[in-house]
């Protein structure tokens, strides 16, 4: 699926993200790094996952892309466009071929809205269905295609289960046929009986569609489950990313090996170490590579930013073990 | 079991809603042995927490009561006791964690002085002898400079360190019991992990016994000695035993893991259970995993399946069990 | 609302009494017995009796003709006040709540604006404008209406933050829809009960600023104009004083539960913010 001649989809190249926060009363604003110089591929059709806990800047680099957070540094090409530089019209434009599905599928409707009027909402923002008898067939179609009984036109979001919505939140985010999704912890707040049924949904929408995927989450399991490449996130870096079999067959990043040993098996014990410490701040990250407080292979040279490095199985890792 | 700690039987919860008296546990029982580990597993509206909640006697007043049923603490009837008899036990006997510490801390407070107020009350310690003993119970739930987080505020410590902090309060009048309601849940699998591996090694050093309400099977996996399955209010499947997940054999735990992607390679497809996960208000009649059930025949939507024993240690509530009905 | 009334009776005496005032206002003419303006001076300063229901002034001014009367007035007035402070403070508060570069501007405004006493503020803004029912109008909406903007303003922010406006802006809509098809709409129910809470406020406004011979010029009969003449005569005849201020009173309370009724039954995620004013 990852055929090299083809050209990449979206290209990300360095992007970066400071926020500026607030301290305390009397305090400076500091800076937040939340997004540090990440850079990756995603080819057309592909299914890229990005994985890491919270705060490590996943969901913030899918919000980079579409552009809803503007980047502080660096490019988002899409089809060889800077998008980081687009503003109003053709950013616009631009917008109507990325979509994006959010993790909390209570919050992502205005409460006001019927299922009807929220997805059908951007056909009339871009003016693809003329008349009102041509959206509602195209809400109907949409709904059928997400496996809801066109009925629910008419009803408010309130009267659904999350996993409905966040049915419906697929559908709205199809309504324009885009090519490429944002999928921001798509099944994070579904009952395990739900989120099968929605990542078989994701599945089958992406082959129907021809949809290419940036899969946001922080379950190991269904990311393996769903993406074609991962790449691993600590504080706002990349420091591992290759194909899924490779990675899920033997990560190499300690942090990687952590996060996977992390992970409850069912129908496992544990076994091994478990990481200590926390996070560490993203306004004071740690010196050259941002793990080495927590790495059980930490060394001196680890207070250096370690370089990225090409391995033979084609993975990217970021870690002095390998250099 | 008379020697068990907890005796649960038939315990029936309603609530009273808007739309009239609905069960949100039914006919419940179970038993908690000393230093065991008990998982009550179940989605959403499985009536877990609940359960957790009216043993704690904390369920939603005036809308929920126990209708039915005993809940016995080392032989002592708790469901009738009065708030203020309850008091004695809750937090001092029996204590319970929470999903999300921050809601059950009070933020204007240092974590110090709130573990101390506990002590205080229960222990009958004086200010100095309760601040001392807090931070030796930091140190104990591994929270590093415990001397110096002692006079931190909520706000000002991790998730991860807020849950040490509420393990720390509930074992400050060292309990026999522990009800964690999904305490990891909310905590990245790295801090899961450590909270995990602390709340096993606590429960070994001071003899207790866990009750551990959790969605997640794979923390099931790793803690449990006795676990149970809860849908739609009622126990579907009990294990005393290891290897749960090597034995299930009520339909609905074996469709739900097959909802599961495991972090193995060789995984095949999904196989979503179809339909919702039905409300309080229209539950299915037979039992309550009927309407979505692959196998369910005629007697499953008739009447509700009793509990069997199929091995020892090993309970299904399922009609395929039932030799008459099958035929 | 009907459900709602249910529950607490009061506000049903409450709502039962604010109708009457309703009706009273509109059908003015019908119900009073005498030209409000009409002097009987062989009358003056008497006491309830069958011919004046509720006693006449000292011009010999049937008091419940001018009650009724002065309905109308406190009613068009305080409804003027609300719509004033409604339309300008909702607009500007939701341009300053979304757009940062507008916050600066319209927010430190509103402070200087707050900063004075309402009262205060009122009477000097008539001593610029001189006397006049729309000035009135002006002169004490300008104060509710920089609250409005704060609770707005607040509101707005909170909105802004939801995920259903991020969704929005993925989707390509533009601030302008996003602002009048998913902000707006969403900040009906507490622009209602602040609005509630503005016209019983206004109305008490509108009374104090008559009654300090700053408001509507003395000739119209309104409440605070009432109570305002009565004073002079408050121990010969208590009754001027009397009935006007127990109309004020009765009315504000009344408005006042029903915006407490409202407001407890707004959307929890608003309950701080419009409590909190």
């Amino acid at each position: 699926m990852t055929a090299s001649y083809k050209e990449p989809l979206i290209q990300v190249r360095g992007l970066e993200k400071v926020f500026r926060i607030k301290g305390g009363m009397l305090e400076k604003k500091q800076n937040l790094r939340a997004v540090r110089g990440v850079s990756f591929d995603i080819m057309p059709q592909e299914t890229f996952g990005l994985v890491g806990e919270s705060g490590c800047g996943k969901s913030t680099t899918g919000r980079l892309i579409l552009q809803l957070l503007r980047p502080t540094g660096g490019e988002v090409l899409m089809e060889g466009k800077n998008l980081a530089s687009m503003k109003g019209r053709a950013l616009k434009e631009q917008r109507a071929k990325m979509q994006m599905v959010f993790q909390d599928p209570y919050a992502s409707f205005d409460p006001r809205q019927n299922i009807y009027s929220a997805v059908s909402e951007p056909m009339v923002i871009y003016g693809l269905a003329k008349t009102k008898r041509e959206r509602r067939e195209k809400v109907a179609q949409l709904l059928a295609d997400v496996g809801l009984n066109p009925d629910a036109m008419e009803k408010c979001p309130h009267e659904f289960s999350g996993g409905q919505r966040q049915r419906i939140g697929i559908a709205r985010a199809l309504a324009l046929h885009p090519q490429f999704m944002v999928l921001d912890e798509p099944v994070s707040a579904l009952d395990v009986s739900i989120q099968a049924q929605v990542i078989n949904l994701l599945l089958e929408m992406k082959s129907q569609y021809g949809l290419t995927y940036l899969f946001i989450s922080h379950d190991l399991s269904v990311i393996k489950y769903i993406c074609d490449r991962v790449a691993v996130m600590y504080l706002g870096e990349i420091i591992e990313m290759a194909d899924k079999e490779t990675l899920f067959a033997q990560p190499l990043h300690p942090y990687s090996q952590a996060l996977l040993a992390a992970a409850p098996k069912i129908g496992e014990q544990r076994t091994g170490e478990v990481l200590t410490g926390e996070v560490p701040s993203p306004i004071r990250p740690p010196k050259g590579c941002a793990f080495h407080p927590r790495c059980p292979h930490a060394r001196e040279c680890c207070k250096q930013v370690p370089p990225v490095q090409k391995l033979p199985d084609g993975r990217l890792i970021a870690c002095w073990l390998y250099a | 079991m008379n020697d068990a700690l907890l005796n649960v039987k038939d315990l029936t919860i309603t609530f009273q809603t808007e739309r009239g008296e609905l069960t949100a546990v039914d006919h419940l029982s179970f038993d908690l042995g000393r230093k065991e580990t008990l998982c009550i597993v179940g989605e959403s509206g499985s009536g877990k927490s609940v359960t957790a909640l009216s043993i704690m006697g904390l369920l939603p007043q005036p809308a929920g009561r126990v209708t039915n049923g005993s809940i016995r603490f080392q032989g002592q009837e708790l469901t009738g006791l009065t708030n203020k008899q309850m008091q004695g036990i809750r937090g001092n006997r029996i204590s319970m964690i929470f999903q999300e510490p921050m809601t059950s801390l009070n933020p204007v407070y240092t974590v110090g002085y709130q573990i101390s107020e506990v002590l205080k009350k229960h222990k009958g310690m004086n200010t100095k002898e309760a601040m001392r003993y807090a931070a030796e119970l930091l140190e104990r739930v591994g929270i590093p400079e415990p001397g110096k987080r002692v006079h931190s505020f909520p706000h000002e410590l991790s998730g991860g360190l807020r849950q040490r902090v509420m393990i720390a309060m509930a074992l400050s009048c060292d309990p026999d019991i522990l009800i964690a309601d999904e305490p990891t849940t909310a905590l990245d699998v790295t801090i899961q992990a450590q909270i995990l591996r602390l709340m096993e090694t606590l429960k070994q050093d001071l003899d207790m016994s866990i009750i551990f309400i959790t969605h997640d099977l794979g923390v099931v996996s790793q803690i449990s000695d006795r676990t149970i399955v809860m849908y739609g209010g009622m126990k579907m499947e009990e294990r005393y035993a290891d290897g749960f997940f090597d034995h299930v054999q009520h339909p609905y735990t074996v469709d739900l893991l097959g909802c599961i992607p495991t972090s193995s390679l060789s995984d095949g497809k999904l196989m979503p259970i179809p339909g919702m996960i039905p409300s309080l208000a229209n539950m299915p009649g037979g039992c309550r995993f009927s309407n979505r059930c692959r196998r369910a025949m005629s007697a499953c939507h008739e009447t509700i399946p009793e509990l069997r024993e199929i091995e020892p240690g090993h309970w299904i509530a399922c009609h395929l069990e039932d030799k008459e009905a099958v035929l | 609302m009907f459900n709602l009334l249910r529950k607490r009776k009061v506000a049903i005496v409450a709502s039962v009494f604010l109708i009457a005032v309703l009706i009273c206002g509109i059908f003015a003419p019908l119900i009073s017995t005498f030209d409000p303006n009409e002097t009987h001076g062989k009358d003056r300063l008497s006491t309830i009796n069958s011919t004046y229901w509720l006693g006449t002034d000292n011009y010999g001014r049937d008091i419940f003709s001018r009650i009724i009367y002065g309905t109308r007035m406190s009613l068009v007035g305080s409804l003027g006040i609300v719509v004033f402070a409604v339309v300008l403070g909702v607009l500007l508060g939701v341009v300053a709540g979304y757009l940062r570069s507008a916050q600066m501007v319209i927010m430190r405004l509103a402070d200087v604006l707050m900063a004075f006493p309402p009262l205060l503020l009122a009477m000097m803004l008539m001593a610029i404008m001189g006397s006049g029912v729309f000035n009135v109008v002006i002169a004490i909406g300008a104060y509710y209406m920089t609250r409005m903007i704060r609770i707005i303003y607040s509101l707005t922010l909170k909105i802004k933050e939801e995920t259903y406006i991020e969704a929005m802006h993925a989707q390509g809509a533009s601030t302008l829809r996003i602002i009048l098809r998913h902000i707006v709409p969403n900040l009906v129910s507490p622009i209602i009960v602040q609005a509630t809470f503005t016209f019983s406020s206004a109305l008490l406004q509108m009374a104090a600023l008559d009654f300090l011979g700053l408001g509507i010029p003395p000739q119209y009969p309104t409440w605070g104009n009432m109570l305002s003449e009565g004073s002079r005569f408050m121990t010969r005849a208590p009754w001027m004083v009397v009935i006007p201020g127990l109309v004020i009173v009765l009315t504000v309370l009344s408005i006042n539960i029903m915006g407490d009724l409202l407001r407890d039954n707004i959307d929890p995620k608003f309950r701080d913010i419009v409590k909190g004013t």
